[in-house]
């Protein structure tokens, strides 16, 4: 466990405006270096040699000179989930067997021998769809001269998946639509997104389950647009979004007010005194809260203090703040001190 | 691949540690990762693979012959296996089958910036057909290709 200390970090990506519904935005670029076979194909000997070439060539790049740069088998099993939550790792990198590494900054990251040999992302708080893809695309030109990238015209960048080339960019924005899933229409935002090519995942992306009515939305189409074209169409969409979750909010509340309050405050006393609570009974509380928030429920709480809980008590942040193997239960019970610590 | 741990179950969790001095590839199994505490609330295995197989599923058949990429070896029936390519290189091998792919995918077979140039590309090798028409004086074949030519510079 070697991340103690950024596990009692507060995390800079997150909007702290309570209620809003867009907690951040997340710009990434896949990209492959022209001379090495794709991760997947490439052996040890050769992705061991593409990371060195990756960890070598970010270091002379301005900014990133002090960047950690981790190689992903020194790693526990703890640090590794950590870097999960953090939303600076994937999945697929931290369990794989290839040889990975991370090249880490404050909200920038480089995941070396993921599906792709590099894949650059940044991320910032709220909705911040050209602002964000501007900084990851100041860095990956940056990068872009330090490295030959695999890519031809007909192609554009080329990728180990098809569902990646062309741009090889992926942007997506982390939205809180708890009256769209209280009121139930939230399958038809999801059925609806897919048609017209946005895709909808859980908080950790690919694979996860959304929870508390957090979303990660992000387009699908990489090929044959451009990056204004899918800058456009996801700044569209999240404008249809919000007016669909407001409209949602206003019948709960005209129809159902004295049952959300009730559902609202008790999610607040619960935080307030509850001596043991998982993860998945928290995020579903916190959801309570923003939303209450969001509808100008006098509760008394800011967005800072929640984003901490949301984000500072996930199962790994505990475990590296407590520096050694705890089992579920104990860990609950230090996810509700820390959340009473936090209310003060 | 059975996992390292209890050696009974097929391994589905994969990871790279470092045990005296060197990098051991771990493989173990969903029921020991939980035991070791990979899976939380938060975490979800991925053991189907199932957007290989959907990529496999749109991959048109294209040739009957199993093509073998010149640079990285990955053959065709291996990328309709998982879904990924082996190599920079593969583009170019496995055009024929990406570009129908590509189309279902993304709605284009081709990348944007590249769409003028591909115009261009067909517009100067009807060209060169219709000097060659024009040359063995098949001048029914010539209107034909100045036609296709003219629809192709009037699409946009």
């Amino acid at each position: 466990m070697i991340f103690s200390d950024l596990a009692s970090k507060s995390i800079r990506w997150q909007s702290s405006e309570p209620g809003s519904h867009f907690v951040s935005t997340r710009v990434r670029f896949a990209r492959n270096l022209k001379d090495h076979y794709f991760p997947n194909r490439a052996g040890a000997s050769e992705q061991l040699k593409v990371r060195k070439e990756v960890f070598k060539g970010v270091s002379g790049i301005p900014g990133w000179k002090d960047a950690a740069r981790l190689e992903l088998e020194e790693l526990d099993i703890v640090d590794r989930k950590f870097l999960i939550e953090r939303h600076l790792a994937s999945y697929d990198l931290v369990f794989t067997d290839r040889v990975a590494g991370l090249v880490m900054g404050d909200d920038a990251a480089i995941m070396v021998n993921e599906e792709d040999h590099l894949r650059i992302q940044v991320l910032s708080p709220g909705l911040s769809l050209e602002k964000t893809f501007e900084e990851a695309s100041a860095i990956e030109k940056k990068i872009r001269a330090a490295f030959d990238f695999a890519r031809n015209d007909d192609f554009g960048f080329l990728t180990a998946c098809p569902t990646n080339a062309g741009t090889g960019l992926r942007i997506s924005f982390l939205a809180h639509l708890p009256a769209l899933v209280l009121s139930g229409y939230i399958g038809e935002v999801i059925d609806s997104l897919a048609r017209v090519g946005v895709a909808s995942r859980g908080v950790y992306g690919e694979a996860t389950k959304p929870l508390g009515g957090f979303f990660q939305i992000s387009n699908q189409v990489t090929l044959g647009v451009s990056e204004k074209d899918i800058i456009e169409k996801l700044t569209a969409i999240s404008k249809q979004i919000e007016d669909a979750s407001d409209k949602a909010k206003d019948e709960l509340i005209s129809k159902r007010k004295t049952e959300l309050e009730d559902r609202i405050y008790r999610s607040y006393g619960i935080i307030q005194y509850a001596r043991r609570i998982s993860y998945e009974e928290l995020i579903s509380r916190i959801s309570d809260i923003r939303l209450g928030l969001s509808m100008g429920l006098a509760l008394p709480i800011g967005g800072d203090r929640l984003n901490d809980m949301l984000f500072l008590s996930q199962p790994a942040h505990i475990e590296e703040r407590n520096g050694a193997p705890i089992n579920a239960d104990e860990r609950d019970e230090k996810r509700a001190d820390f959340l009473r610590e936090i209310m003060g | 691949m059975i996992c390292d741990i209890c050696k009974v179950n097929p391994a589905s969790v994969h990871f790279t540690s470092f045990h005296g001095g060197a990098v051991t590839k771990m493989h173990i199994c969903h029921s020991c990762a939980v035991n070791m505490g990979v899976f939380d609330v938060n975490m979800q295995e991925k053991s189907f693979d199932i957007l290989g197989k959907f990529l496999s599923a749109l991959a048109l058949p294209g040739t009957v012959s199993d093509r073998k990429c010149r640079a990285c070896g990955k053959t065709l029936s291996e990328f309709r296996e998982d879904g990924k390519l082996g190599c920079p290189e593969c583009w170019e091998t496995f055009r024929e089958n990406l570009e129908p792919l590509l189309k279902k995918i993304h709605g284009h077979a081709l990348h944007k910036q590249s769409a003028e140039k591909t115009k261009d590309t067909r517009v100067s090798a009807l060209q060169k057909k219709l000097q060659e028409a024009i040359g063995r004086e098949d001048y029914e074949e010539a209107a034909k290709i100045r036609d296709r030519i003219k629809a192709l510079r009037c699409k946009k």
